[in-house]
């Protein structure tokens, strides 16, 4: 047997394909919401907030993945709030939220055990480092907030589509802003000390990308979005196993390349339809 | 009791704003069964806030506002106010207003499918129904949001400047739809506009807000000169123009004589 099959074969192998196929799942369907409510930089600002979250239990010696999720849904509380006319926009808030907990989390890693090298883990994650019972853990989450976002489909994408309107028909929008954070919150808080903020980040906005540059459906957009980050994850995995790259950077650009042919082939059907 | 003279909706010495911001004040407010009422105003003087309170979304923060049982709002919201990245069809948005009926945890049944085609008909775009909302044109988009509000089978219907930023035919057009729906369907109509001329066209009472207080009158009484004069600060002269010749009106709208 070729020694790559023989990696491909390993439990290490087979436990980040296992957890990658759960991520390409349930973030490739939420990256639709993320993409189309514009909010791809809070996905972003609220891995970073996680990712700070991970930094304090490294240094207090607390369970990771219970200070992510708790420093998640605090973020979640925060984001889903209505920003209304302000003198600062959303943005920007966004953006401060974003540099204040990296700088936190450099801050917090730098006084840890394992200093930068932790900061680093954090911000580029490691798929294959995933331990057998995390992918267990990651795999009733991911079921958990499928299932809810499948169920509560129609009412997340009114409230993100025309909030007033749903107001005007009874929905409460700011609990059902709060529900989907939470949801993304969650799934982001879980799963950043195991693969990192950059790849998580690229499975909520890179597959949904290029899915609703070529659908023309919400419905059709979010299988789309999740054949992208399947074929980004498993050819990505392999790729790295046969050729010995770095496997969250050849996955992210597996998606990147995915996104770009698809707005090529939007471009061109809207070309040839004209 | 006369069906006709009951309050669908009731403000009663009411208060609006936003935290101690006071926005409007000592509201009176009728809106009774079967009427076209126009809230005119002009930009910033609180139509927006009064709207709010009148769909539910905002509380008043003194006063009472009541509502008739059984009130069902279909609300027309500005088209700029919706994103058309949304890879929605105009069926899709339709049948958004028969969400509450579906439930929580349920998809729309084919009754709703039905429903809101009927709907989309009904506004003259039946054809249209598999069409991108992003890929309609404006008066289009217009009609596909009141066959939305028309979907959750309403006895109130508010729209919220209908006309801005269409073409002179095309408001025509959609003015025409909603004097056809409150002629036909005997619906109860809120328009709010900036454009006076629209509303008092069509309105037969109106609400006009001004430094923080609305006026309600008939139409008429409130298309004084001093009136006007008041509400936009600049002076108004009156233009004599022939009336609208309404049997005339097709879709397209009234037809001038």
């Amino acid at each position: 047997m070729s020694d790559w099959l023989e990696t491909w074969q390993s439990p290490m192998v087979q436990d980040a394909l296992r957890v990658g196929i759960v991520l390409a799942i349930v973030a490739g369907y939420l990256g639709i919401y993320v993409v189309l409510k514009r909010i791809v930089f809070v996905g972003a600002a609220l891995a970073q907030v996680s990712a700070a979250g991970v930094a304090l239990a490294f240094l207090v010696g607390w369970n990771p993945l219970l200070s992510a999720a708790l420093f998640a849904l605090a973020g979640s509380a925060f984001f889903s709030q209505p920003w209304g006319e302000r003198r600062i926009s959303r943005e920007a808030l966004i953006g401060a939220m974003f540099l204040t907990f990296s700088a936190l989390t450099v801050l917090l890693a730098s006084k840890g055990a394992h200093g930068m090298e932790e900061v680093q883990h954090l911000l580029a994650g490691d798929i294959l480092a995933v331990a057998p019972e995390e992918v267990w853990r990651i795999g009733v989450l991911g079921v958990l907030v499928l299932a809810v976002f499948l169920l509560l489909r129609k009412e997340f994408l009114l409230v993100a589509f025309d909030a007033e309107t749903a107001q005007s028909l009874g929905y409460r929008t700011r609990w059902w802003e709060f529900a989907f954070y939470l949801m993304l919150g969650g799934l982001i808080g879980a799963v950043i000390h195991l693969v990192g903020l950059v790849l998580i980040f690229g499975y909520l906005v890179l597959p949904a990308m290029g899915a609703l540059l070529l659908c023309r459906h919400v419905a059709s957009a979010a299988v789309v979005a999740i054949v992208n980050a399947l074929l980004a994850t498993v050819a990505g995995l392999l790729i790295s196993v046969v050729f010995d790259l770095p496997t969250t950077a050849t996955i992210l650009a597996l998606m990147s390349a995915i996104a770009a042919l698809e707005g090529l082939a939007s471009a061109a059907m809207s070309h040839s339809s004209r | 009791m006369n069906m006709a003279h009951e309050p669908l909706v009731q403000f009663q010495d009411v208060q609006l704003g936003y935290g101690r911001q006071v926005v409007l004040e000592n509201v009176q407010l009728d809106i009774f069964r079967g009427d076209f009422f126009g809230l005119v105003g002009p930009n910033g003087s609180g139509k927006t806030t009064l709207l709010r309170c009148l769909l539910g979304i905002l509380k008043p923060l003194s006063g009472e506002v009541t509502r008739s049982a059984g009130l069902r709002i279909g609300y027309v919201p500005q088209r700029e106010m919706l994103d058309p990245l949304f890879p929605l069809s105009a069926l899709d948005i339709v049948l958004m207003g028969r969400y509450p009926c579906a439930g929580v945890f349920r998809s729309p049944r084919r009754a709703d499918r039905d429903f809101a085609m009927q709907c989309l008909q009904q506004v003259g775009l039946g054809e249209a129904a598999h069409k991108l909302y992003r890929e309609l044109s404006g008066g289009q988009r217009q009609r596909v949001l009141i066959a939305r509000a028309l979907a959750v089978e309403p006895n109130l219907l508010v729209l919220d400047e209908p006309t801005n930023g269409l073409d002179l035919p095309t408001e025509n057009a959609i003015l025409g739809l909603i004097e056809r729906l409150h002629a036909q369907s005997s619906l109860t109509i809120v328009l709010v506009s900036h454009v006076l001329n629209v509303v008092a066209r069509y309105a037969t009472r109106m609400g006009v807000l001004l430094d923080g207080r609305l006026l309600v009158g008939d139409a008429e009484e409130l298309m004084q000169k001093q009136v006007l004069e008041e509400v936009y600060g600049v002076p108004v002269c009156a233009a004599t123009r022939p009336p609208l010749h309404r049997s005339g009106a097709r879709d397209g709208g009234g037809v001038w004589q």
